[in-house]
C-alpha cells in the first residue's frame, strides 16, 4: 500500500490523521535524542473501535505500527519506524473509575503517572511507582517499559502494581489479562505484557493498584567524604533489615550540578550523599529513623540531616528530583545509561565507572537508585565536537559491558528499544535471544508490532559479536580489578 | 545440606523426549501431582527432585538463588536463620515440596494482598525449554527489563514451558514481630470490615474461618505493642496462619472435593458457603456438600479452579476457570513455541490439541 493510500484507509477509521510535516516532527524522536526518524503518519485515535480498526487495517497492510505514550522512553522504543505509523494514545486520557474497596484504578493508556496520584490523593491513596518523569510520561509506557522509581524499593516496579490490562492484539481484538482479582488461569500473560515495549500488544486500558498514603514520612541525608563508603552504607542498611521506601545516591558531581541549580542546602564538599525515605507509623518511624541516623554514622557518615515536614522533605529532595536537568547544565549533552548491579558490587562499579571516564576523556556524574542497585550514570559530552558522540556511546556500552560482567543487566528501568540492542547480544546467547523472538511471534505473528525493537535479530549479533568478547570473559584487561 | 548440579543430565532426558516424542511428567518432590490436570496417559516422570542446593544467598542482596529441586523446608530455614522469609509465603504440601514445584504451581499464601505473589518475587530463572535447551531469563537484580520477562511467566505455568532449573527470588527481612487478633463475625460482617481493615499499615492478613475474623498484624515491637492494647479482637496463635496457607485446617484439609474461587475482594458472590476467606476476600475456599456440584455456576464474576477433587469431577467441570478465546490462543501459542513437541506436562494446565 502506498502512504496515499494508507493515509486515505487509515482516515476513513480515524478522526485524527497527521500527515503534514511540520506536526510530524513533534514525534521523530521519543527521550532518546539522538536517533531520529520521521514517521510516515501518525494516527491519534480517540475509541476503542478507532484502534480496533486500525491495527486490522495496519495488520491486513503489513504496516508497522509504534505505540507512543508521551514520549519520554529514553531507549528509541517509540523511536518510529520509517515504513510504519505512530499509534499515539495521548487522548486515551481519562480515569475511568476508582474502585475505593478494592483499592484500585481503572484507567486510559494515556493517563499521566502522576495524573493517578493526584486524583485519588483526596481519598487518602496513591499510586506507588513514580519515575522521575511522572508528570509527562503515561501509564500505558509505564506497562511497556515497567518503569520504576524513587519508591520501588520497598513498593515495586509497574509490574507489581498493575493487577489488570485491556490489550488490542496485532490482529484489532480486544481482550484481558489479569483481573480484579489477585490471579487467573493460565499463564500469567500479564506479568509478561510488563516491559514488552510495545512489542506484544497495544495497552488500551490499565487497572492499578492503589495504596494508602503513609502517616508519616521521614528522610534522611547523609553525607560521606569516600564514594565506596557511602554504597557499603547501603548494603548495611538492607542488611539490619531496614527496608527504606526509597534510597538514592548522588556522586560528587551531581551533587555540586544539583547545588548550583536548585540550592537545596546539599554539602558540597562531600563526595557522596545518600538519600533515605522510611514511612510508617508516627512514634515507630522515630524509633526506626534513630536506628538508621546511628547505623549511617557507624558507617562513616560525616554529616546527617533529618526532614520530616513535607517542606523540608521536599527541599532534601529537590535536588534529587532535579538532578537530571541539573547536570544537564554541566556539559552540553550527556547520555543517562541504566544498568542495574548486586548492591554489593556498587563500590567497585562506581570506581571501575571514573576509570573507564577517564579513559574516555569524558566526564560523569552519578545519580541512581541506590537501594536497588539501579545505576545511572550521566555520561556529559558535547555532540558538536567531532567525535564527542562515539565516545559517549563507547563509554556507555563500556559501561553496560561491566554490569553483565558484574552479575547485572544492560537495562533496569528504561528499556532496550533501539539504543541497547547491541548489548542484548552480551547480556543473552543466541538460544534465548530465539525464545525471545518466538515470544514475540506468538503475539505478533507477522511482526507489526515496532518491529526492530529490544530483541536484536541473530545475525546483527553474529555481526556485533565479532566485535565484542562474550560475557564470562573479562572485557576490560586493562583495568585494574577492585 | 544437599548440592547437586544434575542440568546436563536432565536437558539430555528433555532431548531425548523431544526426539522420540515421548511426552515427560515433570515431579520434583511429588507432593503436589494431584493439582491441575492429571496426565494424560501414563507418561514416565522426570525427577527434578536430585537437582538441588542453594546455588547464591548472600542476605544483604535479599536474594536467593537455588535449584528447583531444593526442598522448600530447606530454603524456609535457611533464610530463617538469617531472619528472612519468602514473602509470598508459598504453602508446603508435606515436608518434601521444593522450590520448582512451588513455582510452577504459583501459590501464595496468606500475605498475598500485601507482600505480593510467587511471580512478584521471581527475578530470574534457569529453565530446559522443550527443544533440550538450557536458558537463562532474568538475573539475581531487582530490577531487570533486559528481554521479555520470562522468568516471571514460568510462576504458575506448570511445567507446560520448560523444566525450572533455578530461580532467583527477592526475599525480605522478617518483620521484627507479628500479632494474629480473632473477632467473632459471621463471614459476611468479616467481609465487610476487610476493606477498611486493609487500609491499616500493619495488616498483613485478613481471612475468615470458623466462625472468626483473623487479622495478622505485622512490624516493629513497638507498633505490635500498640496493636495488642488498641486493635479490635483476642489474641490468637500465629500458627493460624501456617494453617491457612497449607490448607491443613480441619474441614479444608479433609475435603475429597475443595474449589478455589478467586475473585474480586468486594464481591459477595458464594460468601454464604464459603469455608475458608482468605486475602482480604479475594480467595475462598469451598468445600460442596456434594462432590458432583459445578460451583463454578454459582458465580457471577472471578474464577474456580477445582483444586482438589477426582479425576472424574475435573473431567466433568473443567479443572481450572476456562480461558477467554484470545489468552486461550496465546496460551496455547506460546506452548508451541517453548515446546515445539509436546513433551512437558503436555495438558496439565489446558488442553493443547
Ligand atoms: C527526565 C526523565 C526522567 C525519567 N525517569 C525515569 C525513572 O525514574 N524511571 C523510569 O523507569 N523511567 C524513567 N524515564 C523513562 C520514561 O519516562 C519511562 O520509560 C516511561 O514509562 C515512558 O512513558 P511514555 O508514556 O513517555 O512512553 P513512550 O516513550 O511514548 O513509549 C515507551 C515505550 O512504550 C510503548 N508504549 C507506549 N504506550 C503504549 C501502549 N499504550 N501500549 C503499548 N505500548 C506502548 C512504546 O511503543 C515504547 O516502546 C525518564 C525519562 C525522562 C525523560
Amino acid at each position: 500500500m502506498n502512504r496515499e493510500s494508507l493515509i486515505a484507509a487509515l482516515q476513513s477509521v480515524c478522526g485524527k490523521v497527521i500527515v503534514d510535516d511540520e506536526r510530524l516532527r513533534v514525534y521523530e524522536t521519543d527521550g532518546l535524542m539522538a536517533k531520529k526518524q520521521r514517521p510516515g503518519v501518525v494516527v491519534l485515535p480517540e475509541t476503542i473501535a478507532e484502534v480496533q480498526a486500525i491495527m486490522s487495517l495496519c495488520h491486513k497492510a503489513g504496516v508497522p505500527v509504534v505505540a507512543r505514550g508521551a514520549g519520554t522512553g529514553l531507549s528509541g522504543g517509540a523511536t518510529p519506524h520509517p515504513d510504519g505509523i505512530v499509534l499515539s494514545l495521548a487522548r486515551f486520557n481519562r480515569i475511568l473509575e476508582v474502585d475505593q474497596q478494592n483499592l484500585l484504578a481503572r484507567v486510559e493508556p494515556g493517563v499521566t503517572n502522576l495524573a493517578i496520584s493526584r486524583h485519588v490523593a483526596s481519598l487518602g491513596l496513591f499510586y506507588a511507582p513514580d519515575p522521575s518523569s511522572q508528570i509527562a510520561c503515561t501509564i500505558g509506557g509505564n506497562v511497556a517499559e515497567n518503569s520504576g522509581g524513587v519508591h520501588c524499593l520497598k513498593y515495586g516496579l509497574t509490574v507489581h502494581n498493575v493487577r489488570k490490562l485491556k490489550l488490542i492484539s496485532p490482529e484489532g481484538e480486544l481482550y484481558e489479562v489479569g483481573s480484579e482479582a489477585f490471579d487467573t488461569a493460565g499463564l500469567d500473560l500479564l506479568a509478561l505484557m510488563h516491559g514488552s515495549e510495545g512489542m506484544l500488544g497495544i495497552v488500551i486500558e490499565v487497572t492499578v493498584r492503589l495504596l494508602p498514603i503513609p502517616e508519616s514520612i521521614s528522610v534522611l541525608l547523609a553525607a560521606f567524604d569516600d564514594v565506596s563508603v557511602a554504597a557499603d552504607a547501603v548494603g548495611k542498611i538492607i542488611a539490619a533489615g531496614i527496608l527504606p521506601a526509597g534510597l538514592e545516591m548522588m556522586d560528587n558531581p551531581a551533587i555540586r550540578a544539583a547545588e548550583a541549580f536548585v540550592h537545596a542546602g546539599y554539602p558540597e564538599e562531600a563526595a557522596a550523599l545518600l538519600i533515605c525515605e522510611l514511612d510508617g507509623s508516627g512514634t515507630e518511624l522515630e524509633a526506626q529513623a534513630r536506628q538508621l541516623d546511628e547505623l549511617l554514622r557507624a558507617a562513616g557518615a560525616i554529616l546527617i540531616r533529618h526532614a520530616t515536614e513535607a517542606a523540608d522533605r521536599d527541599r532534601l529532595w529537590q535536588g534529587r528530583k532535579s538532578a537530571f536537568p541539573a547536570v544537564g547544565r554541566l556539559a552540553p549533552d550527556y547520555y543517562c545509561m541504566d544498568g542495574t548491579i548486586p548492591r554489593r558490587e556498587l563500590a567497585s562499579v562506581l570506581k571501575q565507572i571514573s576509570v573507564l571516564a577517564e579513559h574516555h576523556g569524558l566526564g560523569v556524574a552519578n545519580v541512581f537508585h541506590a537501594g536497588d542497585g539501579n545505576l545511572h550514570p550521566l555520561i556529559l559530552y558535547d555532540a558538536n565536537q567531532p567525535g564527542d558522540t562515539e565516545r559517549a556511546e563507547a563509554f556507555g556500552a563500556d559501561i553496560l559491558t561491566l554490569c553483565i560482567e558484574k552479575g547485572g543487566t544492560i537495562t533496569g528501568e528504561h528499556g532496550v528499544g533501539i539504543e541497547k540492542i547491541d548489548q542484548m547480544c552480551v547480556q543473552f546467547r543466541t538460544a534465548e535471544l530465539a525464545v525471545f523472538h518466538q515470544v514475540k511471534s506468538a503475539f505478533d505473528e507477522t511482526g507489526i508490532l515496532n518491529p526492530g525493537k529490544a530483541v536484536p535479530t541473530l545475525s546483527r549479533c553474529a555481526e556485533f559479536g565479532a566485535m565484542h568478547v562474550h560475557r564470562g570473559e573479562e572485557k576490560f584487561p586493562h583495568l585494574e580489578r577492585f | 545440606m544437599i548440592s547437586a548440579d544434575q542440568s546436563e543430565e536432565l536437558a539430555a532426558k528433555v532431548t531425548e523426549a523431544r526426539d522420540s516424542g515421548n511426552p515427560l511428567v515433570i515431579m520434583g518432590g511429588n507432593t503436589r501431582a494431584w493439582l491441575g490436570n492429571a496426565p494424560e496417559a501414563d507418561f514416565p516422570t522426570l525427577s527434578v527432585a536430585g537437582h538441588r542446593g542453594v546455588i547464591d544467598y548472600q542476605p544483604e542482596e535479599l536474594v536467593i538463588r537455588v535449584r528447583a529441586g531444593t526442598p522448600l523446608t530447606e530454603v524456609v530455614s535457611l533464610l530463617a536463620a538469617n531472619q528472612q522469609y519468602l514473602p509470598f509465603e508459598p504453602p508446603a504440601f508435606g515436608s518434601e515440596s521444593t522450590i520448582g514445584g512451588v513455582i510452577a504451581t504459583g501459590l501464595s499464601g496468606p500475605g498475598r494482598p500485601f507482600r505480593g505473589a510467587v511471580r512478584d518475587h521471581v527475578l530470574g530463572a534457569t529453565i530446559i525449554s522443550g527443544a533440550g535447551e538450557c536458558l537463562s531469563f532474568g538475573g539475581q537484580v531487582m530490577k531487570n527489563v533486559a528481554g521479555y520477562d520470562v522468568s516471571r511467566l514460568m510462576a504458575g505455568s506448570y511445567g507446560v514451558l520448560g523444566v525450572l532449573l533455578d530461580v532467583s527470588l527477592k526475599v525480605l527481612p522478617v518483620p521484627q514481630a507479628t500479632v494474629t487478633l480473632a473477632v467473632p463475625l459471621s463471614v459476611q460482617a468479616a467481609h465487610a470490615r476487610m476493606p477498611g481493615l486493609s487500609m491499616i499499615p500493619e495488616v498483613s492478613a485478613l481471612a475468615w474461618y470458623n466462625g472468626q475474623l483473623l487479622v495478622r498484624y505485622s512490624g516493629t515491637e513497638q507498633a505490635m505493642a500498640r496493636i495488642r492494647s488498641t486493635a479490635d479482637g483476642e489474641l490468637a496463635e500465629d500458627h493460624i496462619w501456617a494453617q491457612i496457607r497449607d490448607l491443613s485446617l480441619p474441614e479444608i484439609a479433609a475435603a475429597d472435593v475443595l474449589w478455589r474461587i478467586s475473585i474480586k475482594p468486594s464481591a459477595s458472590d458464594l460468601l454464604g458457603e464459603t469455608c475458608l476467606l482468605d486475602w482480604c476476600g479475594g480467595l475462598r475456599w469451598i468445600v460442596p456438600a456434594e462432590a458432583m456440584t459445578d460451583v463454578r455456576a454459582g458465580l457471577s464474576q472471578g474464577e474456580a479452579m477445582i483444586f482438589r477433587g477426582s479425576t472424574e469431577t475435573k473431567q466433568r467441570f473443567g479443572t481450572f476457570h476456562p480461558m477467554a478465546p484470545v489468552p486461550a490462543r496465546l496460551n496455547l501459542a506460546l506452548k508451541k513455541r517453548f515446546d515445539p513437541a509436546g513433551i512437558l506436562n503436555p495438558g496439565r494446565l489446558f488442553e493443547e490439541a
